[in-house]
């Protein structure tokens, strides 16, 4: 049992002798400003082949990852007694507002738009308020006007307007209307297919004296570009990455990351040592 | 068979000089095609001076092309341009490297952002304090 086992240990020794070494592969993370052309440079240095060598490499778009990357839409509220606005509320995409306020009997209006969102996302935006008049107890007076609850749409740059009712309710004391309150719930998911098709699209080029190849990613996801694989005869590369960006602007920044490895003329491991050449 | 072999061709027609320092290309359907050149800047005595600087732009050819773009490095910098509307009359914005030499030696590459043949034109220029200096398509190192 005891020489199974001995045996068994050295046959391992014996194939993983045979076997290539697994090639290292590196990381680095990086960005891009806003700036049209914003290009950073990297040279890597692979040394130890004696002879030709490989590099592999891919890159990543980080930059619309999470929602929280994406600037949202915005739906607007004002609410107007006649002619004064009285309260104010803003609901980003897929969140709510609330407002409590001091009223009277008499008629609201509620003014809804979609000022100040994201410039670049013109899909309608789907909501529902919520709105209840109340007595200085807080109990709930009586109410009139469009259907609370009742999902609405408003198209992008269009403004909507609603008007509702505050009056007495005779059941309870005191029975007039002290205070309005309103929500807004903005039912729009941010669309991130849109949103990636607006932005610039990250590139990246490795370089050597002889050859060079470009490969790109898209964001939204968590999806390397594909992978490109680039000769040298002395193992110089440079590594660009930059956008396909026309003009400034806050979409152009990028978060990326890359991963590359230095292979050796049999495909072997080798050393490779990037430094910044460039940082933009 | 013959429209298959013309499409094959396509790329091998990149690299026709158009005129003085413009250049016609072709990147094939592959998405990691790339084009790669070498220029070389220098005095050419006709009184602009030694040249400092490499001018550069882009304009995609092919209508309903993948964004197409142009890098132009230098010793250690490195500018990028891109044409993202193929078959209008736009160009990319000029982009302007200027290396740490006098009269140096700059590498062009052109790719874009997807597959699909691109057909485009780029126009460089070795510039000086007084105007154009001499410039030189030196290599054409890679064309795919």
């Amino acid at each position: 049992m005891r020489f199974i086992k001995k045996s068994r240990y050295l046959l391992v020794l014996i194939f993983n002798a045979y076997l290539p070494s697994s090639i290292a592969v590196d990381f680095n993370k990086g960005s891009l400003g806003e700036s049209v052309g914003a290009s950073d440079l990297y040279r890597l240095v692979c040394s130890g082949s004696a002879g030709d060598y490989d590099v592999d490499f891919k890159v990543i778009d980080n930059s619309a990852s999470f929602l929280n990357d994406i600037p949202p839409q915005n739906l607007n509220v004002r609410i107007l007694k006649g002619a004064t606005e009285i309260g104010r509320l803003k609901a980003e995409s897929s969140s709510v507002d609330e407002i409590l306020i001091p009223a009277v009997n008499g008629s609201y209006s509620l003014l809804v738009d979609t000022l100040g969102g994201n410039s670049f996302l013109n899909n309608p935006q789907i909501f529902t308020f919520d709105y209840q008049c109340r007595n200085s107890g807080g109990k709930e007076t009586r109410s009139s006007g469009f259907t609370k609850g009742q999902v609405k749409k408003i198209v992008d740059g269009k403004v909507l307007k609603y008007t509702l009712q505050c009056n007495d309710n005779k059941s309870i004391s005191p029975s007039s209307t002290q205070y309005l309150y309103v929500k807004i719930i903005n039912q729009t998911e941010l669309r991130i297919k849109d949103w990636v098709g607006r932005l610039p699209i990250l590139t990246s080029q490795v370089t050597s004296s002889q050859m060079s190849l470009n490969t790109s990613d898209l964001a939204g996801d968590s999806l390397y570009s594909n992978k490109v694989n680039v000769k040298s005869n002395d193992g110089l590369y440079y590594i660009s990455v930059n956008n396909s960006a026309v003009s400034d602007g806050f979409v152009n920044a990028k978060k990326y990351s890359f991963s590359y490895s230095c292979a050796g003329v049999a495909g072997e491991n080798v050393q490779g040592v990037l430094s910044v050449v460039q940082d933009q | 068979m013959i429209k298959k072999l013309l499409f094959n061709m396509v790329p091998l027609l990149c690299s026709l000089p158009l005129m003085a320092h413009d250049l016609v290309g072709v990147l094939g359907p592959d998405g990691s095609s790339t084009d790669y050149f070498q220029v070389d800047c220098s005095n050419d005595q006709s009184g602009s001076g030694d040249s400092d600087r490499l001018e550069a732009s882009i304009i995609g050819r092919t209508s309903k092309s993948p964004a197409i773009s142009l890098q132009a490095r230098g010793n250690d910098i490195l500018s990028n341009t891109s044409d993202n509307i193929g078959g209008d009359k736009n160009a990319s914005r000029t982009i302007v490297v200027a290396d740490r030499v006098t009269n140096g030696r700059y590498f062009l590459t052109v790719n874009k952002v997807s597959s699909g043949i691109t057909k485009y034109e780029i126009k460089y220029h070795c510039m000086g304090p007084r105007g154009h200096t001499g410039t030189q398509l030196s290599s054409v190192i890679q064309n795919q």
